[in-house]
């Protein structure tokens, strides 16, 4: 497997991931505690405190932020954790939008994750992919399944999130399902955000 | 085979779970020339790909129609599938006629 420091960006058409720094500390941390975050796990407390989770981040994670590729605007955040070359799997993870206005119409999302699995499936020849979502958060697990993943079985209550206790979703991509399906679904999609609207009537 | 007016009115009913998440000043308009993604437009991809899975859901269920909307042959275009409503249920047309 190739060295996972030597990996410091990875290039779409709408999207740039590169490494989580702890300068980002300030907007990722706004991030987690917006609204839009309230199903996700609670993290740091304080701007000092996210830098410090950010600096001790393991060797066997891969920590990115989404920047817009036009302007290199921050826009959100995504990982890929517990990279396990032994059992050829990983866990992309805290998942984030954490500027949706600057993303309207553009296919950030679902190339940042199209960029990932490329790397855990192509560059670094994974098998698997898996990861829990919170059962309350049905627009994600809509999105994870059109986009590829199966459903693997459920961990009763398993979160206390958002006042409400939830059960976990656990959710799986195997290599030959994103060849198939997950890479050609997401390669339509981010091709539609590049071409231009059809006239007005 | 699915006419016009009743694929807008799936379009519509997926459209409407979307604004039910969304806020009162944020709404979708149901209407053919509403923008969905692209340049300009105002979902996101998360919400695009809500709409076409439930558009597809719809299809297969209560139509019997099993189709990919987001699949090689949206690649191959030269103008979005996604762009509006109309060019969404022009899409579907096109691909329940077999073209």
């Amino acid at each position: 497997m190739i060295d996972l420091a030597q990996i410091s960006a990875l290039e779409g058409r709408h999207v740039r991931l590169r490494r989580l720094r702890p300068e980002d500390a300030e907007a990722t941390l706004r991030w987690r505690r917006s609204e839009r975050a309230a199903l996700l796990n609670r993290g740091a407390e304080t701007v000092e405190a996210q830098a410090r989770w950010i600096a001790s981040r393991p060797p066997d994670e891969l920590n990115f932020v989404i920047e817009l590729a036009a302007g290199g605007v921050p826009v959100g955040m995504l990982s890929l954790v517990g990279i396990d070359p032994a059992n050829g799997r990983a866990e992309p993870a805290r998942f984030l939008i954490g500027e949706p206005a600057r993303v309207e119409g553009v296919p950030a999302a679902v190339e940042a994750m199209l960029l990932l699995y490329e790397l855990a499936f192509e560059r670094l020849g994974l098998r698997r992919v898996y990861g829990t979502v919170a059962s309350d958060n049905t627009l994600m697990i809509k999105w994870q399944k059109y986009l590829g993943m199966r459903e693997e079985g459920r961990l009763r209550a398993h979160y206390q999130l958002d006042g409400r206790t939830q059960d976990a979703v656990c959710l799986g991509l195997l290599a030959e399902e994103w060849r198939a399906v997950a890479r050609p679904r997401m390669r339509a999609l981010v091709h539609a955000g590049s071409l231009p609207r059809p006239p007005e009537p | 085979m699915i006419d016009a007016p009743s694929l807008e009115a799936v379009i519509y009913r997926a459209l409407a779970a979307l604004n039910a998440e969304r806020p009162a000043s944020d709404q979708l308009a149901l209407a053919p020339a509403t923008r969905l993604f692209g340049p300009g437009a105002r979902l996101d991809s998360l919400g695009l790909v809500s709409l076409i899975s439930d558009v597809e859901t719809t299809l297969v269920t209560e139509h019997g129609m099993d189709v990919s909307l987001a699949d090689d042959r949206a690649l191959a275009r030269a103008e979005s599938p996604y762009a509006t409503v109309a060019t969404l249920r022009d899409y579907v047309l096109e691909l329940a006629r077999g073209a």
